[in-house]
């Protein structure tokens, strides 16, 4: 195996997820199989295209936090900075001042808050002139936001990383996090991605999805960060080390004009293969594969790939998280992670190797490989 | 982690390739000359130090920054004995301003130029017969230095064998008219760490080298010149423009971590040393905080009194400028310091003339507008 030396450890992680808040909670949903839909009523106050949603209505950004600090806090960076708390106390890895500017955070969001870029932007039109909107507002419309209150509420002084990449940004994450970790750039590091259920994604989400019929994933929330460190110091320091990150490649396949299953396949049973080979792990090996399941009329590329690349292996465990939680894009990759550190606590056994795909249909592609 | 420098390529205004550049450095010649690309009438700043090749024209042309970028690279390929099989190699450009030159002379004088010229690669994939990942850096006067950085990154997550690292950066007239507004006092020449310092001029230049792991120098059977260590980076978070001590020593001890080294067994640095108020003193009381009582066994020397401000391509030319020294057992001296400002008393800056003495660890500075500072660690090969 390479990279022994260099190998980045999970040594905890944060769950905020409509099966359940926090690690314990959110295993015990994927044990018993639990949905995560429910109805829509009262989550919002305007009307939204459909009744039912995976959403999350036990979270509020006050109870969570508490009233200081959070009177302009938007729900993202709510779900964000909770998430944050709850990985840093599951690690066990304490913030002090001696090792706080090597702590940071790397969080996948496509668009930041859409609740609070759509709300402020409108009052900017509708305001009378001079348009004066309210200065506290402001913060929550630029991207980096959540990740800014991460290190602010929790003193992670390091790097400090917002990624933007689709259904890939949780992968995207993921792999930001481990180069930096591997190249020493950092002690430890809140991977994670976060996505919020508001009337305007719901909207969104609604609309584009009318071009992709049997998509039928409801939309989802939540916030999944996980605790980083190279497995080495995590060791030393008396850490469990919940799993091992062997490897993340993201790759961009070329695509024709039209998304076409095919060439998406092709693309990430290429991205799988880099992945495993440089994780130095065979097919043979592979354990399971944590899916991102998102089949439409365009047909399945992912279970293409993934026959192509595991043909010989039989016995390979296949994990389904979208069923549970939803569609929760940005979120997607860390919750596809998630449910395998809940699946791997829940038997521990040998040491088990688990692909983690993901793909968009605009051709980005992604595979990581844990083991645990 | 050590790398391996298997070759070097360098071009400044006192000299065309490196042994001649490393020599010229040593003497203490200065390319210090009046403004020959454009006319100076307009400005107040007169001077520069400028490469004025074989041929001294008074006629400007286009694409000298890629020219001598490319006859660097050439050279550090060649130095390393690198030949196109050799398939797993990136090549990483640090610059601040690019062609801006080529551009202001189509502008101003309708040379011709196509926008495919602004950038380096094609040029430098024909020079090298290869086809190989251009990529390249603009931080502002660290910028090669980051790019040397990035490529320590490249190789220790293996996904390239060797790297080739390269600086260029010529004069532009925009640059020295901004030069020219904003610095009151007309400097004459760079007067690094000199009390009576009145600020930069420009210079021009290029630097290359080969960076590789030791597997791959073994493999293909070439001996390193010397050995990379580590490159530290920080960002002040302080200021668009002005230096800050805290940032600038954040570099040097970050380069250390990396390097794996304490400030105790430096030997050399190679500073910054722009001659401006306020770089000098922040870089001087940086290494006075990073050195504490090593202050006056560190050999200190800087090139900008020779070879002007070459911007982004400053910081690789240091470091070039650095391997021959530990290979050479040479320290070129400080040019255009004549009265030490106070905060360097005490400090052991090699002066006057060049320094022979054995060098085993040297450091070098570069650090850019916008807090970007970069610290380079190399080692004397066995």
């Amino acid at each position: 195996m390479k990279h022994e030396n260099t190998a980045v450890a999970i040594t905890g992680f944060g769950v905020i997820s409509p099966i359940g808040i926090g690690a314990q909670e959110f295993t015990t949903g994927i044990l018993e199989g639990r949905s995560g839909l429910k109805p829509i009523n009262g989550v919002v106050a305007n009307r939204v295209p459909f009744e039912q949603a995976c959403v999350i209505p036990e979270f509020e950004v006050k109870t969570y936090l508490g009233k200081k600090g959070t009177q302009s806090m938007d729900r993202t960076t709510g779900l964000a900075v909770a998430a944050s708390g709850m990985a840093l106390r599951h690690s066990g890895f304490a913030i002090t001042p001696a090792n706080e500017t090597r702590s940071g955070v790397v969080l996948g969001t496509s668009t930041g808050s859409m609740r609070s870029i759509s709300t402020f932007t409108k009052e900017t039109f509708v305001q009378h002139p001079p348009y004066l909107v309210s200065a506290t507002e402001f913060p929550n419309t630029v991207m980096n936001c959540a990740a800014g209150q991460c290190a602010i509420w929790h003193n992670l002084k390091g790097i400090n990383a917002t990624v933007s990449g689709g259904r890939l940004s949780g992968l995207l994450a993921l792999r930001y996090a481990s180069l930096k970790l591997r190249l020493g750039y950092t002690d430890l590091l809140l991977a994670g991605g976060v996505e919020e259920f508001c009337e305007h994604t719901a909207w969104a989400f609604h609309h584009l999805r009318q071009g992709l019929r049997n998509e039928s994933l409801p939309i989802g929330e939540g916030c999944v960060m996980l605790a980083l460190e190279k497995s080495a110091a995590a060791r030393c320091a008396g850490r469990y080390v919940r799993a091992e990150i062997l490897a993340c490649e993201i790759q961009m396949c070329p695509l024709a004009q039209q998304p076409n299953c095919g060439q998406l396949s092709e693309g990430l049973a290429n991205c799988i293969q880099a992945a495993l080979d440089s994780a130095g792990v065979s097919p043979r090996d592979v354990w399971g594969v944590s899916l991102q399941g998102c089949a439409s009329e365009l047909g399945d590329p992912e279970t293409r790939a993934l026959t192509t690349i595991l043909k010989e292996n039989t016995s390979v465990q296949y994990l389904r998280i979208s069923p549970l939680v939803g569609e929760t894009y940005s979120a997607a990759g860390v919750f596809q992670i998630a449910a395998v550190l809940a699946r791997l606590s829940h038997s521990p056994a040998h040491e088990r190797v688990v692909l983690v795909t993901s793909f968009s249909h605009g051709g980005s592609v992604g595979c990581a490989v844990l083991r645990g | 982690m050590r790398l391996a420098i298997t070759g070097t390529g360098m071009l400044s205004s006192v000299g065309l390739n490196a042994p001649e550049c490393f020599s010229a450095l040593c003497r203490g010649t200065s390319g210090n000359k009046s403004i020959q690309l454009f006319a100076p009438e307009r400005y107040n700043v007169k001077r520069a130090y400028e490469i004025m090749g074989q041929n001294v024209e008074r006629t400007d042309q286009s694409s000298r920054a890629t020219q001598w970028l490319s006859k660097a690279i050439f050279e550090a390929v060649q130095n390393a004995r690198m030949v196109s099989e050799h398939t797993r190699v990136a090549l990483l450009v640090g610059t601040g301003l690019r062609e801006l030159r080529s551009l202001e002379l189509w502008w101003t004088s309708a040379h011709a130029m196509r926008v495919a010229d602004l950038h380096f690669g094609r040029a430098v994939q024909h020079h090298i017969n290869g086809r190989l990942p251009v990529m390249t850096l603009s931080n502002a006067c660290s910028a090669s230095l980051f790019a040397l950085g990035l490529a320590e990154d490249l190789l220790q997550l293996g996904e390239v064998d060797a790297v080739i690292v390269a600086g260029a950066d010529s004069m532009t007239e925009s640059m020295c008219g901004l030069l020219d507004r904003v610095s009151p006092l007309h400097p004459e020449g760079v007067q690094p760490f000199d009390m009576n310092r009145r600020g930069v001029l420009l210079g021009e230049g290029a630097a290359a080298l080969v960076l590789e792991t030791i597997e791959s120098a073994k493999q293909r059977g070439v001996e390193p010149l010397a050995w990379l260590r580590g490159v530290g980076m920080s960002c002040d978070a302080s200021h668009e423009t002005a230096p800050d001590v805290i940032g600038v020593k954040r570099a040097m001890e970050d380069a250390h971590r990396r390097a794996n080294i304490t400030p105790e067994i430096v030997d050399l640095i190679l500073a910054h040393g722009t001659g401006t108020h306020l770089n000098d003193e922040t870089e001087a009381k940086a290494i006075g905080m990073l050195l504490g009582s090593r202050i006056h066994h560190v050999m200190i020397s800087a090139l900008k009194g020779m070879i002007g401000h070459t911007a982004g391509a400053s910081g690789l030319m240091s470091v070039v400028t650095a391997v021959e020294c530990l290979r050479q057992h040479c320290v070129p001296p400080m040019v255009g310091l004549d009265e030490p400002m106070a905060e360097v008393r005490g400090f052991n800056i090699v002066a006057n003339e060049a320094r022979r003495t054995l060098i085993k660890i040297a450091q070098i500075h570069a650090f850019g507008f916008g807090g970007v500072n970069a610290v380079a660690i190399v080692e004397k090969a066995a």
